[in-house]
């Protein structure tokens, strides 16, 4: 268990960088332009201020432990297990690793002995990214390696294959709107998920439509990332179900809608 | 965890003028605006349909459809915000409509 601290850790540290690197924005109230100096509230365009932030900055990178200890209390799982059986017994610790990382970053991957030094037939692999962990479950799973057809399935609860929250917003959208989530089986076939629904519970979701405390739009200038740069992420692969309309749209289209649909939204506030 | 506030930083699409942010009082609020902000754009698509229903894999693709999305979170411990990335906040997403469920 040392071992997923640890990495914990790491993965915190970068983290920490990555903020520090990008460059903050400040935002004084909730509307205007205000200064920008990294992680400093009230901070002034004065190069020495501007130093001193970004040696805040600093400051927060050498605290990994602080991140670690965050993604503790939070629940944060540090990569995705699978649990691969009906191996023949010539599959090696290379081969596995070989096959599975081709689909992302393997963070770890053994092959199992029994007490005799043979293998038994079975093996783990830890993704870094649990959409890297689903995208290989779906491309190997009952696939022959070595004449014999894999079985794969995710270990450990809370990871989005046995059971999958789905969303139901019943009333008018001016913010009388309930929102009630119930856990469907997915991959069913595959997890070990029970199919029997829990009990769902009404949630009055007043405040959601209303942004809290309201909204306000900012520009930035000077350093920061490429206007046209898009950071984009594993994307979450999950199949969902043929309910309900889901309109297909390219990301060009989607653009246009959320540009759009924010124009709205700032009209309306 | 109660309290906390949370600054949402946002940019729908690829224009930097559409950089936004929302704060809200705690984690779990700041995560039910996120799920407004998907209903409410299912809204605007099908404005005819009284009930919406989706999937969390929606959500995530709504999410990861973003130019970019943050979150700063105060702690109180340091009297500083601490900053968490895109997958952070689906991972909390899935968490709290987890709990919804389960009450």
């Amino acid at each position: 268990m040392s071992y997923y601290e640890r990495r914990g850790g790491d993965r915190g540290s970068g983290r920490i960088q990555g903020s520090g690197g990008r460059g903050g924005h400040v935002l004084r109230g909730r509307s205007g332009l205000a200064p920008r100096g990294p992680l400093g509230v009230n901070s002034r365009p004065s190069a020495r201020t501007i130093a001193k932030s970004f040696s805040r900055t600093k400051d927060m990178t050498w605290r990994p432990d602080l991140f670690s200890d965050s993604m503790a209390a939070s629940g944060i799982e540090t990569g995705t297990k699978l649990y691969i059986s009906n191996l023949d017994y010539g599959v090696s610790n290379e081969d596995i690793k070989e096959l599975f990382s081709e689909v992302g970053h393997l963070k770890r991957f053994a092959v199992h002995y029994d007490g005799y030094g043979r293998p038994n037939g079975t093996a783990e692999v830890v993704f870094t990214r649990r959409s890297d962990a689903i995208a290989a479950l779906k491309r190997y799973n009952n696939v022959l390696l070595d004449g014999k057809a894999m079985k794969i399935e995710v270990i450990g609860n809370d990871l989005g294959l046995p059971m999958t929250p789905r969303i139901n917003v019943v009333g008018a959208s001016n913010g009388r709107a309930t929102r009630t989530v119930v856990m469907t089986p997915e991959f069913s076939q595959r997890g070990r998920g029970s199919s029997s629904r829990p009990l769902s519970n009404r949630f009055n979701n007043r405040g959601g439509f209303q942004a809290g405390r309201g909204r306000g739009q900012f520009q930035s200038w000077g350093r920061g990332r490429g206007q046209f740069q898009s950071r984009g992420r594993g994307r979450a692969q999950f199949q969902g179900r043929g309910r309900g309309r889901k309109p297909e749209k390219t990301a060009d289209e989607l653009d246009k809608d959320l540009e759009s649909y924010h124009a709205e939204a700032m009209k309306t506030d | 965890m109660a309290g906390r506030h949370t600054i949402i930083l946002m940019q729908p699409s690829q224009n930097r003028a559409s950089r936004t942010f929302m704060d809200y009082n705690s984690i779990n609020h700041a995560l039910d605006g996120i799920c407004g902000l998907y209903e409410r754009k299912i809204r605007d698509i099908n404005p005819m349909i009284p009930n919406i229903t989706y999937d969390i894999s929606d959500l995530y693709n709504f999410i990861d459809g973003l130019a970019d999305i943050s979150a700063l979170v105060y702690d109180h411990s340091i009297q500083a915000f601490l900053p968490y990335d895109r997958q952070w906040i689906k991972q909390k997403l899935f968490q709290h409509l987890k709990k919804l469920a389960q009450r």
